[in-house]
């Protein structure tokens, strides 16, 4: 039996006195998942992932990583945590003055581990997400499906168990994110639990996993 | 047909070569205005720190300034060092605001690297390297302006002194100032490294705990 990875109990956020997102939500996720979020605009999707990476804190109730609180965990500790939940971006978040490889490899950087350990290990990863021709090219001279393989590219880099998709197909075309959805559920298949954000109807029928909608500042869950 | 394709083919070379990183770039981009400017204000008063500290070490060995009151050798003492200590201060509060300039500049690309794992030492480490870097750059760039000066005017301070004395005390005294000159030059990059790298420190790592 896979254990639990993630954990929120009795969840409460809110961004103003006027404004809930959130209203006593529970849930469980373990090892291996893989869920699609869906919901509205505005429902509070992305704000949902900033939950489960800790990057931000419910106005009350709890989200276990691991077992661990993460808002008993003091900010300048929680870099412990993120190494070990990968996030892409809507809006990919490369670094424009850094090279596609640099940009991947960031995560490694950060962990002050040697270049000479993990060259290798990016160059594949690179080749496996078919950019191997934009190694030394800056992401401002990518097309946007490349940016966004940069991007996951950059999160699965460290291995992470947890994987965080902000509408990852957004910004690319049908055939784009086919080759997208299919890299996660390989990632996935090598046993990373995969959490993708998406209002792409299309894409959630290509996949089978459980859904998770936001709608009525609480979730509700359809299973796969 | 021929050269329009050449140039066509050169106009790509540049552009492939253009898109191909020349090094490894730096995590948090320096490229911004305000190092440039810090490189050149810094150089600047480093620049007058070396002039004025060695002037005064060489005026100070004059035989002159030996039969001042000793009221007035105390006076331009504490002026002089006042002085020094008044631009030291300057270094400190431009770095200081480089610094804040810097991190609200480069604001997303932390927030991003916080995000991807990185903790605030490693953070911290990077601005300070960046201005410990201009510090160190500035600093000997300054002092190597100022010391090539100071051999310039050298002749002329002591010839200013030498209209009380005769030609062979400005000799003498010479010789010991140019040690000093010396002695400054090395001292000097070092003083502003220190004083760069202890300001950048502090300010991010202030501003590193309130808004990370």
């Amino acid at each position: 039996m896979a254990n639990t990875l993630l954990s929120l109990e009795n969840v409460y956020h809110r961004y103003s006195i006027s404004r809930d997102i959130f209203n006593d939500i529970s849930l469980n996720i373990q090892e291996g998942d893989f869920y699609f979020i869906t919901g509205s605009s505005g429902a509070g999707k992305t704000t949902f992932l900033k939950l489960l990476s800790s990057s931000l804190k419910p106005t009350s109730g709890s989200v276990l990583f691991n077992g661990v609180n993460l808002n008993t965990i003091p900010q300048n500790k929680l870099y412990h945590i993120k190494r070990k939940i990968g996030f892409v971006f809507q809006d990919f978040r490369l670094l424009p003055h850094l090279t596609t490889y640099e940009n991947v490899a960031l995560p490694l950087k950060v962990q002050n581990r040697k270049e000479k350990s993990f060259k290798k290990d990016v160059v594949e990863l690179l080749n496996w997400v078919n950019l191997e021709h934009c190694t030394h090219t800056y992401p401002n001279y990518l097309s946007g499906g490349e940016q966004q393989r940069a991007a996951i590219a950059r999160a699965v880099i460290s291995t992470p168990k947890l994987i965080l998709a902000d509408e990852p197909t957004g910004n690319v075309d049908y055939e784009n994110s086919k080759k997208i959805l299919s890299l996660f559920s390989e990632m996935n298949k090598l046993g990373t639990t995969i959490i993708i954000a998406t209002h792409d109807e299309s894409l959630i029928s290509r996949k089978t996993a459980s859904i998770i909608d936001i709608e009525d500042n609480g979730i509700r869950i359809r299973s796969k | 047909m021929n050269i329009i394709n050449k140039v066509i083919d050169k106009s790509e070379a540049k552009r492939v070569m253009k898109q191909l990183a020349p090094k490894p770039g730096s995590i948090i981009s320096n490229t911004n205005f305000h190092s440039k400017y810090l490189f050149i204000v810094i150089s600047l008063l480093s620049y007058l720190i070396t002039i004025l500290l060695t002037s005064f070490v060489i005026l100070i060995g004059q035989p002159e300034f030996s039969a001042l009151s000793i009221g007035m050798i105390q006076t331009s003492i504490i002026s002089w060092v006042t002085l020094i200590l008044i631009i030291f201060a300057i270094i400190a509060y431009i770095i200081m605001y480089g610094t804040h300039t810097s991190i609200i500049y480069n604001r997303n690309t932390i927030n991003l690297l916080i995000q991807l794992g990185a903790s605030n030492n490693f953070v911290i480490s990077k601005i300070m390297y960046t201005f410990t870097k201009i510090g160190l750059t500035a600093g000997l760039t300054g002092s190597f302006a100022g010391l090539i000066t100071i051999i310039f005017i050298n002749p002329f301070l002591l010839q200013i002194s030498g209209l009380f004395n005769n030609i062979t005390d400005v000799v003498v005294v010479s010789t010991n100032s140019v040690y000093a000159q010396y002695y400054i030059f090395m001292l000097m990059p070092l003083f502003i490294i220190v004083i760069c790298a202890i300001s950048s420190y502090l300010t991010v790592k202030r501003l590193v705990r309130k808004y990370y």
